[in-house]
């Protein structure tokens, strides 16, 4: 395990805790020993104000290979999402996520979880992920937003 | 803006000029102001504009002369690197004469600062060093005008040069330091040129060391507070600098080191000790290795003597201006955190710093309203978990516990509790006074507090649980709710880790088997709804623990149908019944018919919706699942069906009455509810069937469901449907129809919700093209047919070639996948779920639907060659199994069948993937398209033909013209080589495709 991936976990996790926006949640997991795994990260996303995912707050699980920050970590909505980008396993698909698209090893992990939020309300329908979030949100709007709203009532924020 | 044309004139003479920069500041029209403004600028830019720069400083006004100053710095940012050396003499010269003669004549700060950043850039512009510009402008100061650089006595030294200058003298150096340390710092170091600017700061910091010395050892007045404090300013600043530029110089860095004892002095001036606290506290937490021990220790003797008074009567009183003071201790006390931890004997650096922690969560007042520093100190008490159990897990387990650890626990143990008492909510009274940010400064407190105790929790474990548990069971029993409250939301947090923990279940026994869940179920008591909320979240929590626990179920579950009937607890109250009940469905079936009368008084009252009817309908239908025998179901499931009966029965009426609104609401509810009994009543994939169970099924003997009584229950369920006749097209109804259908597809025995799977066709059968959701009917038909091709489940022949049937016709409807992309692949997974075993409803020698073989292949190639991306996967899915062998047996006229189509079809599949693999798809469909590529390649000796053709026909895209026929051959070459290999004809075919698309300069070897 690189050492370049350990201090910078644990940098992040310092920046984290000095000053994260609100309603966010991102803490490593234990190891089975009780120790902090600072390469897999609980996380969990509140919708933004003022869109259709406003109250819900949905986990998702950040994974950190040996060659972060080099390159990025995986991010995984569990249980999966309901939404375009989303493939059915949970995993986010997002530019700044991808190696050879838009990751940079300065993206701290506050934006990451940002950019998923804005995500959320802000679909990328040139990269859909899953059919039945992405069909929906192509043929009928209405419907899309009424289902997105169930899901934030089965995800609310505490 | 034309200035030729304006009605501002060139200046012509000095007067001119000094006549325009004061109507620059008085009030004008914005108009005339820009134009003066230009004018001006125009001047500063020319060649005479230094000397109108020096000719303006003599001014008597205040704001010609700043402007003078601007505009030698001006003239320095644009010429400053081409001056000559005699010329940049010269105004050196001028600027530190004019410098020593207005601070003399008593200038304003404005000018003075203005001036002091002209010298700073006099140093970074002009191509000569300037070797000490401290001393250089101390030393004219003194002599009472300029010297010239080649008289400054280094020798001497700063000390000697600085001896006899005011105030104002020394104030002027101060800012001039100051400013030397913030701009050099801001320029890179990359550059020889810079390299020389930043290694002749190693030199400069004596001069400014000696003159910061010399401030702070002046004694106390008012006026010398003014020096100490910029002071004070400048030695952050330089600070500031050292931290990136010095971490391997000690040498330069002592200079700022042997100031700490004297600038520390101001954290004791009361006009001084603001200012002092926030430069003390920046640098302890952004430069913590700048301080050595012996400063360190000073600290710790300032922060116990000296702040301690102020800090504990400002938390006692509730006085904001405490502020600075804690926020001074914690990050002294994360700052050394390790003297914090590991020798709690040390009094000022350990034992004071602990207790002042503890003293600002025992202060009243309540986080994010009245109180800031709690929230602040969480950070410190982050610091020092992390730091415990960095060293916890870095030492071997064989090694004995250091000496600091018994105290750590207690120390921690304190934390948690004095964390506890300040998560209590307020009352109704204070917390109806909070506004956004303060409620959501206190929730954010929550959090970070939570957060915070789940580290705790790794190095104290279940010693804090017993606490918490403890804590809440004082409470319950002095009926202090909040309190309570505030201990569960804490238990909560640390549900994960808490039940990975076998040794936890007697002290959780406690809490469970307490009074608790009965008070707050009696919702005559008042008991504040925060604390039942959180109840109810300690019931979703600690799940795992109840079902091991049968005996807490009864009271739990009752208290949760109880909390049904209010408004606020409505929601959570129904996903948790449908978590405990789903779970623990076996120990609650006595309590059913309880359950059933409960969920009537709860429909009867405001609270019950679609969403809570939904839930609890599922949740006792998973408690009927559990009955035995298979009759015992009967009555219940009858009685649940009622209320969807009712509801439908609702629906009817209302579009008979014409309120199609009322109709469509009341019909999706019925539905959806039914879906909802029918995933309740599905046997729990995680418990085995009970070979002993008397209602097993044996060879011969009918099961239950097929009988009389069982089929009428299923005409009941059937009968439910028939709400969709007077729903019209609702996209709803029919998803959640679908629903229904889908939750008996997954029973391996018969049952209830196992309907036969002509319902399904014919439903199928009733849709068209247009109905909303038909991709649901789909998805449902596709797994019908999955659950049929299992080696142990019965073919169904003709419903599924009566499905078939109708994708043929919506396929010939669409008239290709882009209409409809939803529906397009839905249709198209039906195909792909035929192979292999019902291959022969396609191909085979007695196909009815052979006819329409080529319109649907044709179809799903158009889907490859199309822009949306899930018919475009699904069809690649389709042509990978149809060019693989079969996985499964196929009769040999469907083989045969089978392979004619691939070998007619190859050329056409061939052209189409390669069309996408030259640059018409996109970049993140190249791994699905590698599968029916290797496909072909490891399975038919045609394809480098057919692949051939396609990369040399007219068919190919022209997207590239680096791509030629060099290097087509080139990729055919090496993908045939590769013999179908998975990643590295990925490989392969990303680097092709790159090539085409333009985003490689070439396609290399």
């Amino acid at each position: 395990m690189g050492t370049l991936c350990m201090t910078r976990l644990q940098e992040e996790r310092k920046t984290w805790r000095k000053d994260h926006p609100f309603g966010f949640v991102a803490r490593p997991m234990k190891t089975p020993q009780g120790a902090l795994d600072l390469k897999r990260w609980d996380c969990a996303i509140p919708g933004k104000d003022k869109t259709i995912w406003e109250g819900g707050l949905f986990k998702l699980e950040m994974q950190f290979p040996d060659e972060y920050p080099t390159k990025p970590p995986k991010c995984k909505f569990t249980p999966p999402l309901f939404h375009p980008n989303v493939y059915p396993s949970g995993t986010v698909c997002l530019s700044i996520l991808n190696e050879e698209e838009g990751w940079r090893p300065a993206i701290t992990v506050k934006q990451i979880l940002v950019g998923i939020q804005m995500l959320l309300d802000e679909v990328n329908p040139d990269s859909p992920a899953q059919a039945d979030a992405y069909n929906l949100f192509k043929k009928d709007k209405s419907a899309y937003e009424k289902k997105v709203k169930q899901v934030v009532k089965d995800n609310p924020a505490p | 803006m034309n200035v030729a044309n304006t009605s501002v004139p060139v200046p012509q003479s000095i007067e001119d000029v000094e006549q325009l920069v004061k109507r620059l500041y008085q009030p004008g029209s914005p108009r005339v102001i820009t134009q003066i403004n230009e004018r001006l600028q125009q001047l500063q830019l020319s060649a005479e504009g230094w000397q109108v720069a020096d000719a303006l400083l003599g001014s008597s006004d205040r704001n010609v002369r700043f402007f003078a100053a601007l505009t030698f710095t001006v003239k320095l940012n644009n010429d400053g690197a081409t001056l000559d050396a005699e010329t940049a003499q010269s105004v050196q010269t001028r600027l530190i004469s004019w410098l020593v003669r207005l601070v003399r004549d008593g200038e304003g700060a404005l000018v003075t600062r203005k001036l002091c950043l002209t010298l700073t850039t006099y140093y970074l512009r002009t191509p000569t060093l300037w070797q000490r510009p401290l001393l250089h402008v101390a030393s004219s100061m003194q002599n009472g005008d300029a010297l010239p650089e080649s008289s400054v006595d280094t020798a001497r030294g700063m000390d000697v040069a600085i001896q006899n200058l005011d105030v104002n003298q020394i104030v002027a150096l101060l800012w001039l330091s100051s400013t030397v340390a913030v701009e050099i710092g801001r320029m890179e170091n990359n550059t020889p040129g810079h390299a020389q600017l930043h290694n002749q700061m190693e030199v400069i910091v004596q001069d400014a060391s000696s003159l910061m010395g010399r401030a702070f050892s002046q004694s106390t007045n008012d006026a010398n507070a003014k020096v100490k404090g910029e002071a004070l300013k400048s030695f952050q600043t330089w600070v500031d600098y050292a931290q990136p530029m010095w971490p391997r110089k000690p040498e330069a860095l002592q200079f700022l080191r042997q100031l700490v004892p004297a600038a520390a002095q101001c954290l004791l001036d009361p006009t001084l000790q603001r200012d002092a606290l926030d430069s003390f506290r920046d640098i302890l937490e952004s430069y913590t290795s700048f301080f050595q021990p012996q400063d360190m220790q000073l600290l710790a003797h300032l922060i116990s003597e000296h702040l301690q008074p102020v800090l504990l009567q400002a938390l006692q009183d509730k006085d904001p201006e405490g502020l600075p003071y804690g926020q001074m201790v914690i990050a002294y006390g994360a700052a050394n955190i390790q003297q914090v931890v590991e020798q709690p004997d040390n009094a000022e650096g350990s034992g004071t710093i602990i207790k002042l922690h503890f003293d600002m969560l025992k202060a009243p007042g309540y986080p994010g309203d009245e109180d800031e520093l709690s929230i602040q100190s969480i950070e410190f008490w982050n610091t020092y978990i992390e730091y415990v159990n960095d060293l916890t897990f870095s030492k071997d387990s064989d090694d004995p516990n250091p000496s600091w650890f018994g105290y750590a626990r207690s120390v921690l143990n304190q934390t948690v509790e004095l964390l506890w008492a300040k998560m209590r909510t307020p009352t109704n009274v204070i917390g109806k006074e909070w506004t956004d940010a303060e409620s959501e400064a206190f929730r954010e407190f929550r959090l970070d507090a939570t957060d915070l105790m789940l580290s705790i929790y790794v190095f104290l474990g279940k010693d804090m649980l017993r606490q918490l548990v403890e804590l809440a069971l004082h409470s319950l029993e002095a009926k202090q709710w909040r309190a309570v409250e505030a201990a569960l939301f804490c238990l909560n947090a640390l549900a994960d880790n808490v039940l990975e923990d076998e040794p936890s279940e007697p002290i959780l026994a406690t809490l469970f088997g307490s009074s608790l869940f009965r008070d707050v179920a009696n919702f005559s008591l008042n008991i504040p709804s925060q604390a039942r909320r959180t109840a109810i979240d300690i019931l979703g929590s600690y799940g795992q623990y109840i079902e091991r626990h049968a005996e807490y179920l009864p009271d739990t579950v009752r208290f949760l149908f109880a909390s049904l009937e209010t408004g606020q607890l409505a929601n959570t109250a129904a996903k948790s019944i449908v978590a405990l009940c789903s779970t623990c469905r076996v120990s609650l079936t006595s309590e059913l018919d309880g359950f059933l009368q409960q969920y009537q008084r709860f429909l009867g009252g405001p609270t019950s919706d679609p969403y809570t009817k939904e839930k609890v309908l599922g949740a006792i239908a998973a408690i009927v699942q559990a009955l035995r025998p298979e009759s015992a179901k009967i009555r219940p499931l009858l009685a649940l069906l009622e209320n969807v009966e009712k509801d439908v029965q609702m629906a009817k009426d209302s579009a008979a009455g014409g309120d199609a609104e009322m109709a469509e609401l009341m019909g999706v509810t019925a539905l959806t509810c039914l879906a909802s009994i029918g995933k309740g009543m599905q046997v729990p994939e995680d418990i085995p069937i009970d070979i002993y169970d008397e209602d097993e099924q044996q060879p011969g003997k009918p099961n239950f469901w097929d009988g009389q009584e069982g089929q009428a229950v299923q005409q009941r369920i059937m009968g439910c449907f028939s709400v969709l006749q007077v729903l019209g097209n609702n996209g709803d109804a029919i998803e959640a129809a679908c629903m229904v259908l889908k939750s008996g597809f997954a029973e391996v025995e018969p049952g209830p919700f196992v309907l036969p799977p002509s319902i399904t066709v014919s439903f199928l059968q009733q849709c068209s093209i247009g109905t909303p959701q038909l991709e649901s009917v789909l998805s449902a038909a596709c797994t019908l047919i999955t659950q049929h091709s299992r080696s142990d489940s019965k073919r169904i022949d003709a419903e599924v070639d009566a499905i078939c049937q109708q994708v043929a016709s919506f396929v010939h409807q669409l008239r290709g996948p882009s209409a409809d992309p939803g529906v397009a692949q839905g249709c198209t997974d039906v195909l792909c779920r035929l192979m292999p075993h019902y291959a022969h409803i396609l191909f085979g020698d007695a196909a009815a639907l052979s006819s329409q073989l080529q319109p649907l292949l044709d179809f799903t190639l158009q889907a490859i060659d199309g822009q949306d991306p899930f018919p475009k996967r699904s069809a690649q899915d389709l042509w990978t199994k149809l060019i693989k062998p079969p996985v499964a047996a196929m009769p040999d006229d469907v083989v045969t069948r089978v392979n004619r189509v691939v070998t007619a079809y190859g050329p056409q599949i061939a052209q189409t993937l390669i069309r996408q693999i030259g640059g018409l798809g996109q970049r993140s469909e190249l791994d699905g398209l590698c599968e029916p590529l290797k496909a072909l390649i490891t399975n038919q000796p045609a394809a480098k033909g057919w692949l051939e053709a396609a990369l040399f026909s007219e068919a190919f895209p022209h997207t590239s013209a680096e791509v030629g026929d060099a290097e087509k051959r080139r990729f055919l070459q090496q993908l045939i080589g590769l013999r179908g290999d998975g990643r590295k004809t990925k490989d392969v075919v990303r680097a092709f495709y790159a090539a085409c698309r333009g985003t490689v300069v070439s396609y290399g070897p």
